[in-house]
């Protein structure tokens, strides 16, 4: 059984994380969230939360886990150094060119201000403003700054294609084939399914590939679902979505058929994961 | 790392350290006095970005790559092979 740390005993957690004074917010979750891994993963071998505590803080070592901060700031420096040195060889070279249109502007038009602003900004980040007025004891803001979290939507398939239970008839991996009767790599999972059962997007996306065909994989779709993740669902009856059209999870994209290379109506479904197809079984809840 | 990003998509700090030890048959530990300041690291380097997540009630930082990160994983696990290959010439010279 999967445990799970109840909030107060998260807040405890995050108590003692505050005494080891980890500033780093970002750093400071991610520390959190990992002994929390730890301490749920001893409290299923049958320890005490208490004691499951003081272990996942132990095993960083006396001043283990404030060395790892000063690391990580340490070697996220190194980068904002090289920025902050990028940032110098740019302003040489623009600042020639700066003052040349900064006195051109001034005679062209009287709000010179913010001509100025705009110039001085150029190949420059907020950051490297931010860290010239900073005093020494401030710097891990701009730090945090320095290291941007890019957004990514969508994500990894998170439910199953088919609504309700389903039963896998031909799992992921090598297998007999069933036409050609030797063994193959199956590179999705079968799962049985009567014609015209909704097929449904495990994950918000765009449709990247929708097409009928009579032979191979028969009527299929490929859903994107950022620069990671691809599903694809083959031997379809019919499909109700159009190239480019975007999906949210759970909508509903095709029905089940036996188009293709088929010998009854079932779903065919891939999970690719960087251009490679992996198990889509890790991807799905149990029937 | 890297090449586990590559492989199972996108992780989180915990699961990296798990699957490290179970891949290496619990040979290798990554501890996370390793693990936490390389990943932001290669986050800072452009390789790998993170997204955070709200998982039951505590928010997980998730990481994965970028097309830069996938690059440099090809590249990167190319290059480390080579360097075992030459020094296992080294250590056992074929006897012709």
């Amino acid at each position: 059984m999967y445990l799970s740390l109840t909030p107060e005993q998260v807040a405890l957690v995050e108590q003692r994380l505050a005494a080891e004074r980890i500033h780093f917010s970002t750093l400071h979750d991610e520390l959190l969230d990992h002994l929390c891994c730890k301490i749920e993963n001893q409290l299923e071998s049958g320890i005490a939360f208490h004691d499951a505590c003081d272990r996942a803080f132990a095993s960083f070592g006396e001043e283990g886990m404030k060395e790892l901060q000063s690391q990580t700031i340490q070697l996220v420096q190194q980068k904002s150094r090289l920025m902050r040195h990028l940032f110098l060889a740019l302003s040489a070279i623009l600042f020639p060119t700066f003052l040349f249109w900064s006195g051109y502007l001034h005679r062209a038009f009287q709000p010179t201000e913010v001509q100025h602003v705009h110039h001085h900004h150029a190949g420059n980040t907020p950051v490297d403003d931010l860290r010239k007025t900073n005093t020494a004891r401030e710097v891990l803001q701009p730090l945090e700054l320095s290291v941007p979290s890019v957004e990514f939507c969508e994500g990894p398939p998170s439910c199953n294609p088919l609504e309700g239970n389903y039963e896998i008839t031909s799992g992921f991996g090598q297998r007999m084939h069933p036409v050609y009767k030797r063994k193959k790599h199956h590179r999705g999972v079968d799962l049985k399914a009567s014609l015209g059962t909704p097929v449904v997007a495990t994950s918000d996306g765009v449709i990247s590939i929708s097409r009928m065909r009579k032979k191979g994989s028969g009527n299929f779709v490929e859903i994107t679902h950022d620069d990671v993740y691809k599903t694809t669902y083959s031997h379809l009856h019919e499909i109700l979505v159009s190239n480019g059209q975007q999906v949210k999870k759970g909508e509903v994209i095709a029905t089940v058929g036996s188009s293709g290379f088929s010998t009854a109506p079932h779903l065919h479904y891939e999970v690719w994961v960087n251009g490679k197809a992996v198990d889509p079984s890790s991807f799905m809840t149990q029937p | 790392m890297l090449r586990l990003l590559e492989e199972h998509g996108q992780m989180y700090g915990y699961q990296i350290t798990q699957l490290v030890r179970k891949q290496s048959n619990e040979q290798l530990l990554l501890t996370e006095g390793a693990l936490y300041p390389t990943l932001h690291k290669l986050e800072a380097d452009g390789l790998i970005k993170s997204k955070i997540e709200k998982v039951g009630n505590r928010p997980r930082k998730y990481y994965r790559l970028t097309p830069a990160g996938q690059k440099a994983a090809q590249s990167k696990a190319a290059e480390f092979q080579a360097f075992v290959q030459i020094m296992q010439l080294i250590l056992k010279p074929s006897k012709s």
